[in-house]
């Protein structure tokens, strides 16, 4: 118990470091290339936390016009290998106009105007160098027709084709990004990780992958309609939940008293659920009920179900994630079919990543085992516990109080 | 009770096992999970893509009403909505469709932000909606003339006056032998023999008067006269009827002598002509305290803070 508790405080105490991007697929931002001849007109839209997080990198003071000028400065169109000139806009507008794009959103225009004809190429640089996990959904309007595409860190340039209609970004991209998304969070990863330590048998493995991906086309076909999007601070703030519900999980087969875990997990939700009902919050304290709930009903069951109930958690899980594209493209507009091709892609990539993060461990401990000592599977169980624990917790109460 | 049966009673309590029933923690699963899914999920904003009733066009999910189309084709082209061609109708539509793409434009842009003459019509446009209630209430004849009557130099026609000003200086190197006793003597007996008579021009070379210089010896308004003669001399000279001479005046330069040669008294035109001027001016009036109440309203309502060493 004291090693598990000096476990978590150590946790706790590391993981207190502010972060510096927001969790997820929060860390995105949005542009829209209208092609028309020789000139392209730039809609570029920054998420106001991610915009804040270049406070870090020598901006003292965020100002619209000092991010308008380092996103003038990060994104060209190029003709025939030469960048085209950005056009003032008159008026005291400039060459960077700032735009209202609603809420939390700062968003900028801008004009390039292409001397010479031909092949154009639109190039993106924003954020890339600070953070390679950053995404720019793009999407690019050429003669009437609309392309779903992305910027990443490895693809920086994009191609406009002369005289054929602009291709939408392929599966294979979209499926990369849905797994570099997956490896850099770390709380998918935690919980990947840890959902190891509940499976016995083999046949337990082949349910867990099983359920991941069931959670994923759960998902798919959730968002399929486009009836439902999430509330994407809340859905982070629910997967640091679902993380320390995992150690609860752990605990609950270690504990000679299980019932204490069982109602102990529920009972803090609840607390947190009225305090967040008290600060006037809106859904939240409807999510921490209906997640105290759950895992009063999850931990109770499992006292029976030990080998079947951590799969509801991993479906969970895979459902949840599935939902990170929906909820980050709505600035772009695209329609509902390019829309629904890149959840898909990148739910694709997702599944795949999630079921590699779970199948290298097993299979790595599956060839070690005899060949090394292994630790006592109850120090591994606390440790695991602790410090799924004390992450989970802790992120669940920043997302919930600060989304980030 | 004993702490060793308190103890007992608690471990019994969390070894209680009752008959195991799938249905409580399946219901709580459930219901967990709907609760947490109806916080974490909302519906996606849906959009129209049908012209609801009362309106005539959608632009951008924003309507453009009927009863504006009618409005502007009937002020366009000067008759009846039911004689407007369709032709004429929609290019009326296209105009507008055409005002609300700029004017979104002009949002997004945030040009009320930016330009000085959006601020103008702005600001225009919310005095006049503030006024509008007000100036659509007609005054009563009581109301108008008792505005009239709390205003009525509003509705003077300045007077007019013909004034010759003679003075008899005093001090000065060159009049050092006049003092101000003596000239007041001499300005009474120049008074009385002009009101008995005799020329200014004799009077002034008798007594040694001068014209002062201040005014141009021609018909000047009330107000250019009370510039140029000054408070004083200007009040003894408000009080001259036509060929009055007054009394003798004593003012910084020397002693002056007012003689009115001709007069135009200030009138007041009365209510009944002035009415239309009265009406205008009443409804300004209140238009403008209105458009003060609505300032005040709102300056109650904002958060306002001013920078190191500024004020207002």
């Amino acid at each position: 118990m004291k090693r598990a508790l000096l476990a978590a405080l150590c946790l706790l105490a590391s993981a207190a470091r502010a972060a510096s991007l927001p969790p997820g697929i929060a860390n995105v931002s949005y542009s829209v290339w209208t092609v028309s001849g020789p000139t392209v007109l730039l809609k570029f839209m920054l998420p106001a936390p991610v915009a804040e997080s270049l406070t870090q990198t020598g901006m003292p003071l965020l100002t619209t016009r000092k991010l308008g000028d380092y996103v003038m400065q990060h994104v060209a169109v190029q003709a025939a290998g030469r960048d085209c000139p950005a056009v003032d806009q008159g008026y005291d507008l400039g060459k960077v106009d700032p735009i209202a794009v609603g809420p939390d959103l700062y968003g900028f225009e801008i004009l390039f105007r292409c001397a010479a004809p031909g092949q154009l190429t639109l190039r993106d640089e924003v954020l890339f160098a600070r953070s390679p996990g950053h995404i720019n959904f793009a999407r690019v309007d050429k003669d009437g027709h609309a392309a779903a595409q992305l910027f990443t860190a490895t693809q920086r340039t994009l191609p406009v084709p002369a005289g054929s209609a602009m291709p939408a970004a392929g599966l294979g991209s979209l499926a990369r990004l849905g797994a570099t998304h997956l490896l850099l969070s770390l709380d998918r990863l935690c919980f990947l990780v840890g959902s190891l330590l509940l499976i016995r048998r083999k046949e337990e493995a082949a349910y867990g992958f099983a359920a991941l991906l069931i959670g994923y086309a759960l998902s798919l076909a959730a968002a399929a309609p486009d009836w439902i999007v999430p509330r994407a601070t809340l859905l982070e703030a629910f997967m640091g939940f679902m993380v320390a519900l995992l150690a609860a999980l752990i605990t609950l087969r270690e504990l000679r008293q299980p019932r204490l875990a069982a109602l102990g997990c529920p009972a803090l939700l609840l607390v947190l659920a009225l305090v967040t009902a008290v600060t006037h919050a809106d859904w939240e304290p409807l999510v921490l009920f209906g997640g105290a709930l759950f895992a009063a009903g999850l931990l109770t069951a499992s006292e029976w179900l030990t080998e079947r109930a951590w799969l509801l958690p991993v479906a969970l899980v895979g459902f949840l994630d599935g939902f990170a594209v929906p909820s980050a493209l709505a600035p772009v507009h695209l329609l509902h079919e390019s829309q629904l091709k890149m959840t898909a892609g990148f739910d694709l990539g997702s599944a795949l990543a999630a079921a590699a993060v779970m199948a290298i461990p097993l299979g790595l401990f599956a060839l070690a085992r005899g060949r090394i000592a292994a630790a006592p599977r109850v120090v591994v169980n606390e440790l695991a516990a602790a410090s799924l624990g004390g992450l989970g917790t802790f992120w669940l109460l920043r997302r919930l109080f600060t989304g980030l | 009770m004993a702490t060793r049966d308190i103890h007992a009673l608690g471990a019994a309590v969390l070894a209680y096992r009752p008959q195991r029933s799938a249905l409580l923690p399946a219901a709580g699963i459930l219901i967990g999970l709907l609760c947490a899914g109806i916080g974490l999920f909302h519906r996606t904003a849906r959009e129209a893509t049908e012209v609801p009733p009362g309106y005539v066009a959608l632009v951008n999910q924003k309507g453009i009403l009927m009863s504006d189309l009618i409005a502007q084709a009937t002020t366009r082209f000067g008759k009846p909505f039911t004689e407007i061609t369709r032709k004429e109708r929609a290019r009326v539509l296209r105009d507008m469709i055409d005002e609300e793409l700029l004017v979104q434009r002009a949002v997004v842009l945030d040009l009320p932000e930016t330009t000085t003459e959006v601020r103008d019509a702005m600001t225009g446009g919310v005095n006049a909606q503030v006024a509008a209630p007000i100036l659509a209430i007609e005054p009563t004849d009581e109301q108008l003339r008792a505005y009239y009557d709390a205003h009525r130099s509003k509705y003077t026609a300045d007077g007019s006056m013909t004034v010759r000003d003679l003075v008899l200086h005093v001090g000065g190197y060159e009049n050092a032998d006049q003092t101000a006793a003596q000239a007041r003597i001499d300005a009474t007996e120049a008074v009385y023999q002009l009101r008995s008579g005799v020329s200014i021009d004799y009077v002034m070379e008798h007594f040694g008067f001068l014209d002062s210089g201040k005014l141009q010896n021609e018909t000047e308004p009330d107000f250019a006269a009370k510039l140029h003669l000054g408070d004083t001399l200007y009040a003894v000279a408000a009080k001259l009827n036509e060929g009055d001479v007054s009394d003798p005046v004593s003012d910084t330069d020397g002693v002056h002598v007012l003689v009115m040669e001709r007069r135009r008294l200030p009138s007041t035109a009365d209510f009944t002509s002035a009415r239309n001027a009265v009406y205008a001016d009443y409804r300004e009036d209140m238009s403008k305290a209105a458009q003060r109440e609505n300032v005040k309203i709102l300056r109650s309502q904002a958060q306002i803070i001013l920078g190191p060493g500024e004020s207002e």
